[in-house]
């Protein structure tokens, strides 16, 4: 990795997350709406609206509105909610922690289910073998895979908080409350990884490389190990990073369902209600999130597989 | 073509369960509507929110219409939406997709940028923004799922438009002044559609669930109209009175999903976009005929055939490889086949034995099967097979590992693929030593730069700890020799170790194979389609043909080779006397495929000699007194 | 599974749902229970109630947990009756009201409530420097107020007459001394003389209070000491109905209002149920020039031809009831049956006719005049739940019958607002709208159309504009008459058409409270085993 393909990153990060807050704010304004109007309820008087609209300057042109969002970017006032009325900052401030915290969590699962067993499985039907499991693998992760999460979520719930009673049916409590909706958020993602790491590892398994490492004889556990594997999860860890970024911010549904306070059910609210404080600053941070994530794939990347820093052609 | 390919998708076992499902989404889509759509639009106040009953199997919604009839009914609908934004998708990803092919360059990769910045957005995010935007209902939930769909194809397309667009003939099209817009019409859009086509239908299916999330935040399809995802909204919202009426629209959301995405990936296999089911077993027979030329029938060569001595002439030593009535054989869908069909090799120590033929005739599979290296799920038998003295066949992983680790190196055709890409040069040397011999990962190291040294390669310390990448075609084949000289091999089986490489390279590489086969005393197995290689390496030939061998003479007699198919490769290679007016020597027909059982040689149907014995009767290999040997029933003899 | 949290808000209740009350204290439980002292009491709501200043929203959820910590002036019982509470006292006179304030009452911080205090409060809603959005709703633009700290007396004189104006002032939570000085701490702490002080909260997920132990100035007397007041109240925030019935089923929550139809789940013989009775929809026309609705002819049909008992027995799954006159939360200060024979009866034949008749043939399906087809939009709430969406849908269906093209659009809440307020591109809706008062329905059915007014669907009823003109005149109850005979005006013009009452559910489990205006009223909230 040379200073150069960091630095190249770094740029396009930064343009990144400017072309991101610009499109971000253009689109918000394009719901149709009066976020003011709904704020203040039907009874407000069109005085108390009109002032309202005023103190929050939204009857300037939209580029001094997004300079003025972007200045106030810059000292750190991420604005005020229009809806709840508290600072956009300190919402994210409690709201992200229990977000990340299951995305997190149904990450860790999704990798340490997907990669042992789509590597597994690899191994297992390797060379056509095992024909009968093949199917059955495919088959059972293609239907999980296709389970929305919050349908997941609701059966979880009916299943082991309702009829069972072994879990708590909604609500951040303690360790036993993640049990669901990290099981709703991940299982999906899990088997929809692990057939691509399957898929990866066969067709790791079947090249010139790995038939080096058996040439020379060398121990099951160092073929797999050594050379099999690390190649075949250099595209799962591309994949996985989307996967963290999108588990992050794809937590709204779960998050409704389980009663969980964190900042994707905000965000789908805040997009309904046309709060634009809200939203722009919660598509910046996603927008960061993803990017970094990414990054931080590509650098991992960068070391394991050293060919991916070559300039693109 | 696509047929076919369609064809065989559906007779995969996914495939088959795919097709049975999307046939019947597809006659319900058409037949439901017009059968049931009074039925299930009729309001009965009376029977509002009932549970399942014999008259209403899944209830009644709000206003007491049948909520089994409604999901059948929505069948059309759904489906239908699910495709329209599939579509929208695909359209918007055409378009920005072939965008940077089209724009100048600056706008293209300003486009480029931005379709990776939106794939990186998660979709279901952007599809929620552009339900805000467009507003609730079926239009807003089409578009937004739509374009929330299009990033993804439009790299796929600017990823495959870039790939076409690098090919020989489009390059030809544009430097005969073909216009942009109309290169992509003619030449890149018709060359992705397959793929595009197995991508939308996954797509389609990922659609059918994004609709039910839309709905399931209220922004999904409005009343009057009706698709899945409303009623698992209005289901789940009614879930613990009345589990079924969630439970129904769910499971043919999850069931349509589920057929779209396994047809598109069992089409994507048909098609081989990717390979999710392992590679077609050992190397699959073709009918490229590598000994190509142009030209008449075979010029005949000549040569007597005396002078040539026994191979292991003199010391009865122990052959390092010996193979009797070897054979390797692979499951087809019906029956076993026999690419590798009863063949028998000797080498003894220090010998250099190269074998011959066309793609497909077995050779390489004859060497993996040597070093017990046949994939899965080929299965390898044989009357004796030895390597170094140490039988192969029955043994165990670990004690081939502990018995052959050392004595035997391999080194195969491609050196750009046969080293693993993630490991410095150095270390995946070095392994062997640390695995065979036990030696001290600095010890190992120390040795691996000096071998790679040994091979010639330059500043050796550098290069070790590189990666394969960083190494040229020839160096990465010395290296790959070099691997095969940390321990001390009594065999080098090299299988078709020039091809890849530029000819000056491949003088090099052979000559670095000699001296190491002279310094190491090793025994080589040299495989390669290329005559004139094997002939300035080996002593003693093998020819093979449909997995057997047909003749085994010695290097020096080639002009007196006795099989016509030896003798068509011979003439096949141009040399200095070779008239340039004329066309160059081929050898008519194709190598048959591998078959479970045969009659009659199988040189039969491409040999001017051909009679109906050959045709009926399998001739066997007749050794001479001299060594040579011929599966022939009409063996030439000097012209 | 429509979030409650948008279910509640809407079109309608960001306007009301704060007050009035009925309350119907069935008394499931038997008599044996004892009380439980010192004990928890959990309750849901079904968003996160954000900035907590009780001077500066609408927001239904963020006035229920702001009543934890904001007493009122006064109590209004199930039964429309004024009951003391911060104010032992109050005499009304013609535009104005004294109230005397209780004597010994004191803020969470320790300081005492003083009649300037009270005072304050009002002065600060009634500035439009504000930007208070209760300015309109409980406290009319032009109130001027007076203190007498010592005899513990604030007056309060109307600038235009309003016939509501002591309710209204009973409705508006009071805020001690300290917090009005400073505005910014209300947004997360309270500074009140409620019963509970705020605890701890972690917006979006809980908000737990502690009890006063002595707190002694509740309403009817109700204290702190009374045996059964819990020592801790968490607030959960639940967006879900079905989850939060879970938890109240797993009995992780105590009470908990339910919309939905999972109340049908909550069965059991022992659980409190108090209901609040509201106006769950109703029906306005666009009657701005050009729009179908301008046309009496056209409104009379399309209400005639629909049966609204039906519409109304799917908009509420059967458990609704008929409505009894506008808009107006309950207890009603007028409680007066408008509707029953005022509503143009139910008689799609008739409506054809009325159609025939205005000019509106049937030619091939749709009607039509002059060339224009009768089309209508209908709009309503997108977030209110399948079962309103089904009544409309029924409502559209019945329209169509009768030969009108019917486009059914249905709107969020900004939505809402940008439509009937903006664009003006929509021709009926069918929506949800309470106020507290009769007189707060003036500004929506009468005056100016937007943007210089909230007279959305441009009615333009004289006989309802000079009835509530003489009503506003008369105070209190007085007006009853008139206001009742104003509101009569508008149902029968089908001007307006209530089209059913649910009822919204309280479920107490082994909870004892009191309703104040639809509500409960915290310090009346007791803990009995269950």
């Amino acid at each position: 990795m040379t200073p150069g393909y960091l630095l190249r990153r770094t740029v396009r990060l930064a343009v990144s997350l400017v072309v991101l807050v610009t499109a971000a704010f253009l689109m918000i304004h394009m719901v149709p709406g009066d976020p003011v109007r709904a704020a203040l309820g039907m009874t407000a008087s069109p005085e108390v609206v009109a002032a309202r609209r005023e103190s929050l300057g939204l009857n300037d042109p939209l580029a001094v509105q997004f300079a003025t969002w972007l200045r106030g970017l810059a000292t750190g006032d991420l604005g005020t909610s229009m809806v709840s009325g508290l600072p956009v900052a300190e919402i994210i401030a409690v709201r992200l922690p229990s977000t990340a915290v299951l995305a997190l969590l149904a990450f860790v699962v999704v990798l340490a289910v997907a990669v042992p067993l789509g590597l597994a499985m690899a191994v297992l039907t390797r060379g056509g073998r095992r024909r009968g499991a093949e199917l059955g693998f495919t088959s059972t992760s293609a239907a999980v895979a296709a389970v929305p999460e919050f349908l997941l979520g609701v059966g979880l719930i009916f299943v082991f908080g309702v009829t069972l009673g072994w879990l708590p049916v909604a609500g951040r409590g303690g360790p036993e409350s993640y049990l669901l909706p990290v099981a709703a958020l991940s299982a999906g993602p899990a088997v929809a990884l692990a057939r691509i790491v399957r898929v990866e590892a066969l067709a790791v398994l079947g090249s010139d490389f790995v038939r080096t490492a058996r040439a020379k004889r060398l121990p099951a556990w160092r073929v797999y190990g050594r050379h099999a594997f690390p190649n075949a999860l250099t595209s799962t860890l591309t994949i996985s990073g989307m996967l963290l970024s999108s588990m992050i911010v794809g937590t709204v549904l779960v998050e409704v369902v389980f009663a969980w306070p964190g900042l994707g059910r905000t965000f789908v609210e805040s997009i309904l209600a046309k709060d634009y404080p809200v939203v722009q600053a919660v598509v910046l941070l996603y927008g960061a999130i993803v990017l970094v994530v990414n990054l931080v794939v590509d650098l991992l990347l960068a070391v394991l597989d050293p060919r991916s820093t070559l300039p693109e052609a | 073509m696509v047929r076919a390919q369609l064809l065989a998708a559906g007779r995969t076992p996914v495939g088959a369960v795919a097709a049975g499902l999307l046939l019947a989404f597809l006659v319900l889509a058409v037949v439901a509507p017009p059968l049931w759509q009074d039925a299930a639009d009729r309001v009965d106040t009376a029977a509002m929110l009932q549970g399942p009953s014999s008259r209403h199997w899944l209830g009644t919604d709000a206003l007491g219409r049948d909520v089994l009839l409604r999901v059948l009914v929505a069948t059309r609908f759904s489906i239908g939406l699910a495709l329209a934004a599939t579509l929208i998708s695909v359209v918007l990803g055409l378009v920005f997709g072939t965008l940077p092919t089209v724009l100048p360059r600056p706008a293209g990769r300003l486009v480029v940028a931005g379709i990776n910045l939106a794939i990186a957005f998660p979709g279901l995010l952007l599809a929620l923004f552009f339900a805000a935007v467009f507003g609730v209902g079926a239009r807003g939930a089409v578009l937004a799922i739509g374009i929330a769909g299009a990033p993804a194809f439009a790299r796929l397309v600017h990823t495959m438009s870039a790939s076409v667009a690098g090919r020989d003939y489009v390059a030809a099209a544009r430097v005969a002044g073909v216009g942009r817009t109309r290169l992509i019409a003619r030449h890149v859009l018709p060359n992705i559609g397959e793929p595009l086509v197995v991508n939308a239908t996954l797509a389609a299916g990922g659609g059918l669930l994004a609709f039910a999330g839309l709905s399931f935040l209220g922004l999904g399809v409005q009343p009057p109209a009706y698709d899945w995802g409303r009623l698992l909204g209005e289901g789940l919202g009614r879930i613990y009175l009345n589990p079924a009426a969630a439970l129904a629209p769910g499971v043919a959301v999850v069931l349509a999903s589920v057929a779209f995405q396994l047809g598109g990936e069992a089409v994507a296999q048909a098609v081989g976009l990717r390979t999710p089911l392992p590679r077609p077993a050992g190397p699959a027979p073709t009918t490229t005929v590598d000994v190509a030329g142009t030209g008449p029938a075979p010029t005949s060569a000549t040569a007597d055939g005396g002078d040539a001595g026994p191979p292991t002439g003199g010391a009865p030593q122990r052959p390092v490889l010996a193979v009797e009535d070897l054979r390797v054989s692979f499951p087809t869908a019906s029956r076993w086949v026999h690419p590798v069909d009863g063949v028998s090799v000797t080498v003894a120590p220090g010998e250099s034995v190269g074998i011959v033929g066309e793609s497909g005739s077995g050779k390489t599979l004859t060497a993996l099967a040597a070093a017990g290296l046949v994939p899965g799920p080929g299965v390898v038998t044989a009357a004796r097979l030895e390597v170094a003295g140490v039988r192969v066949l029955g043994r165990s992983e670990r004690e081939l590992r502990r018995l052959l680790g050392t004595s035997l190196a391999m080194v195969f055709q491609d050196p750009s693929s046969s080293l693993n890409p993630s490991m410095r040069v150095g270390r995946q040397l070095a392994e062997v030593a640390t695995v065979h011999q036990g030696a001290r990962r600095r010890a190992a190291w120390a040795q691996a730069v000096d071998r790679l040294r040994q091979v010639r390669v330059g500043a050796p310390e550098r290069r070790a700890r590189q990666y394969p990448h960083e190494f040229s075609g020839g160096m990465r084949q010395r290296a790959m020799i070099a691997m095969g000289l940390m321990g001390t091999p009594a065999l080098v089986i090299a299988d078709e170790p020039t091809t890849a490489l530029d000819v000056t390279v491949q003088r090099e590489v052979l000559r670095l194979l000699r001296r190491v086969q002279r310094d190491a005393g090793a025994a080589l197995l040299l495989i390669s389609h290329d005559i004139t290689v094997v002939s300035q390496l080996c002593r003693r030939l093998l020819v093979m043909y449909a997995g057997r061998v047909v003749e085994d003479l010695p290097a020096a007699g080639l002009a007196h080779a006795r099989h016509p198919y030896t003798r068509a490769l011979v003439a096949s290679v141009p040399d200095l006397d070779t008239d340039r007016e004329r066309p160059l020597a081929t050898i008519p027909g194709r190598p048959p495929e591998p078959v479970a059982g045969r009659t009659g040689c199988a040189f039969a149907p491409r040999c001017r000699y051909a009679t109906g014995q050959c045709r009926t009767r399998d001739p066997h290999l007749v050794t001479r007194s001299d060594g040579h040997a011929v599966a022939c029933w009409h063996p030439r003899e000097d012209p | 599974m429509a979030s409650r949290s948008t279910a509640v808000s809407v079109l309608a209740a960001s306007a009301l749902v704060l007050t009035a009350c009925s309350g119907d204290g069935s008394d499931g439980g038997g008599g044996a229970a004892t009380p439980v002292e010192d004990g928890t009491l959990v309750t849901a709501v079904a968003g996160d109630p954000g900035n907590l200043d009780p001077h500066m929203t609408v927001l239904a959820l963020t006035r229920y947990v702001g009543t934890y910590m904001y007493d009122q002036l006064i109590l209004i019982d199930e039964e429309g009756e004024l009951r003391p509470w911060l104010a032992e006292s109050w005499q009304e006179e013609p535009g104005s009201v004294t109230f005397t304030l209780r004597e010994g009452i004191t803020c969470s911080d320790g300081s005492p409530l003083t009649a300037s205090d009270v005072a304050a409060n009002v002065d600060f809603v009634a500035d439009p420097a504000n930007q208070s959005p209760l300015l309109g709703l409980w406290v009319q633009p032009g109130v001027t107020t007076s203190a007498d700290d010592a005899a513990r007396t604030v007056t309060v004189t109307a600038g235009s007459p309003d016939p509501f104006l002591l309710q209204g002032l009973a409705l508006l939570p009071i805020v001690c001394a300290a917090g009005m000085a400073d505005r910014d701490s209300l947004a997360h702490s309270g500074n009140g003389t409620g019963m509970f002080t705020l605890e701890e909260a972690v917006p979006g997920e809980r908000y737990t209070f502690q009890r006063r132990d002595d707190y002694a100035w509740g309403p009817d007397g109700a204290s702190a000491s009374d045996p059964g007041t819990p020592a801790t109240v968490i607030i959960r925030v639940v967006p879900d109905e079905s989850t939060a019935v879970n938890l109240f089923l797993s009995g992780e929550v105590d009470l908990l209002a339910v919309t939905g139809p999972d109340q049908d789940r909550i069965t059991a013989p022992d659980v409190r149920r108090y209901d609040v009775r509201t106006l769950f929809s109703q029906l306005i026309f666009n009657q701005a020039d050009g729009r179908p609705g301008a046309d009496p002819a056209v409104r009379r049909a399309l209400v005639q031809a629909v049966d609204w008992d039906e519409v109304g027995a799917v908009m509420t799954g059967g458990k609704g009831q008929p409505p009894t006159g506008l808009g107006v939360l309950e207890p009603k200060v007028c409680p007066a049956d408008t509707v029953t024979g005022t509503i143009p009866p139910h008689d799609p034949a008739a409506a054809a006719t009325v159609l025939d008749d205005a000019g509106w043939v049937a030619d091939g399906g749709v009607r039509s005049r002059d060339g224009e087809p009768l089309a209508l939009t209908l709009v309503y709430s997108s977030e209110a739940g399948s079962q309103l969406a089904a009544g409309v849908e029924l409502v559209s269906q019945r329209w169509q019958e009768l030969g009108v093209e019917v486009e059914l659009r249905p709107v969020t809440s900004v939505q809402a607002n940008e439509v009937l307020f903006g664009t003006g591109a929509w021709d009926a809706v069918i929506l949800s709208l309470n106020v507290a008062f009769p007189s707060q329905l003036t500004g929506f059915f009468g005056g100016p159309p937007p943007p210089d007014g909230t007279n959305f669907g441009a009615i333009a009823n004289e006989r309802y504009t000079s009835l509530t003109a003489a009503a506003m005149q008369q105070p209190g109850a007085a007006g009853c008459g008139d206001w009742a005979e104003a509101e009569r005006a508008l149902i029968g013009a089908a001007d307006v058409t209530p089209i059913v009452d649910s009822l919204l559910p309280y479920f107490a489990d082994g909870v004892e409270l009191r309703l104040n205006a639809g509500s409960p009223a915290p310090p009346t909230l007791r803990l009995f085993t269950r």
